[in-house]
């Protein structure tokens, strides 16, 4: 009997001690696979960063790599260029400078094109009562002759014989109009060297320049011409800001 | 002390627990591994205590028994509790359980070294 009894008291103790040891090693399996999920994740979280950083750095290399082929057809460009210019250095620089003279109105240019004049209307054809200002000559008037002009490809163009330059400006200066910093006043003529149609048809747009300058109240005047001469611009040329940037 | 089956039985009930615990299928959840991990806290207090009480002598079954199911069940009931009132209750249930752990270490360590006085002189 007492022994009975003793050994249920060890059978007690065996069950309490199988039921706690299996609780521990099941918790702490839980903990440690908690543990290493989120350790999953972090790493997975990594793994999309990297995989972003990769796609931006590997569409910058395309980038790169189609720069390079591009500067490389340049590169090959220039050589044909120099080729074709006898293979003389001197000569290939020469025919680069005239053409950036050319492009800069540095030389006295020739060729067909149209000559525009602009004059105020007449102070007797004036209406009583109006004012005189409305039937004036303006700036804006002549920027926008200009600009109608470029579009229709002029490559050479001057005002009253100034050379308009990609710095020219065109502006109101009292009762004149300051370009190059020069004065001119009325009446404008302007010339264009480009195809003198082209020229033409540009201004004579329905609502175009010339329309415009009539409701403006100007006289205008508008020649095709086979053959125009424009001069060179005169004045000094006075960069103090902008400098060419040297190559790497 | 005489070795007998009786006393290697407990041995095996730990290995036993150990084994199933490693090759069952089962997992804790994550938001209960506190409540649990609280539980077996309570369950360690009440062994140590038994183990003090094994010591001096007076240990009875039904008390070791009866205190470590209370305990546990007290624990975890805390623990609950504190859950809903977002509080950490079990905090003190820690503090109360390992308090006494180390109470009860430390009377269970003057007792063994208490047992033959004669040949523990420093």
């Amino acid at each position: 009997m007492l022994l009975l009894k003793r050994k249920a008291r060890y059978l007690a103790i065996t069950f309490v001690c199988l039921i706690l040891s299996f609780m521990v090693t099941l918790q702490v399996r839980s903990v440690l696979s908690a543990n290493s999920q989120t350790v999953v994740t972090a790493d997975s979280a990594r793994l999309e960063e990297l995989q972003k950083l990769y796609n931006t750095e590997k569409e910058r290399s395309t980038n790169l790599e189609a720069e390079v082929k591009e500067y490389r057809s340049q590169l090959e460009n220039f050589e044909s260029e120099l080729e074709n210019a006898g293979g003389d250095a001197v000569t290939f620089y020469q025919e680069r400078l005239r053409q950036a003279e050319l492009l800069a109105g540095m030389t006295d240019v020739t060729g067909p094109g149209v000559v525009v004049t602009l004059d105020d209307m007449q102070q007797s054809a004036i209406p009583e009562n109006d004012d005189p200002n409305a039937y004036v000559v303006h700036d804006s008037d002549l920027l926008m002759v200009l600009n109608e002009l470029r579009d229709a490809g002029a490559e050479a163009i001057s005002i009253n014989g100034e050379r308009v330059l990609a710095t020219s400006e065109v502006r109101c200066a009292g009762s004149v109009v300051s370009v190059n910093n020069n004065r001119i006043s009325a009446p404008f003529v302007i010339r264009a060297i480009g195809d003198p149609e082209k020229l033409s048809a540009g201004l004579q747009m329905r609502n175009g320049a010339i329309d415009q300058l009539a409701v403006n109240g100007i006289v205008t005047k508008l020649e095709p011409k086979t053959e125009i001469e424009i001069g060179a611009y005169t004045s000094g040329l006075n960069f103090q800001y902008a400098s060419p940037k040297e190559e790497e | 002390m005489k070795l007998s089956i009786g006393k290697l039985l407990p041995l095996l009930g730990v290995a036993g627990g150990i084994v199933l615990g490693l090759y069952i299928p089962l997992q804790i959840p994550k938001e209960y591994t506190v409540m649990v991990a609280i539980v077996l806290l309570a369950a360690f207090d009440s062994i140590l205590g038994a183990l003090k009480a094994y010591v001096a002598r007076d240990f009875k079954l039904s008390v070791f028994l009866g205190g470590l199911v209370f305990n546990m069940i007290v624990a975890a009931f805390l623990t609950y509790l504190g859950n809903i009132l977002n509080l950490s209750i079990y905090l003190g249930v820690i503090f109360v359980f390992v308090t006494r752990m180390f109470k009860n270490l430390s009377r269970l360590r003057k007792m063994l070294l208490n047992f033959d006085r004669n040949s523990d002189k420093l």
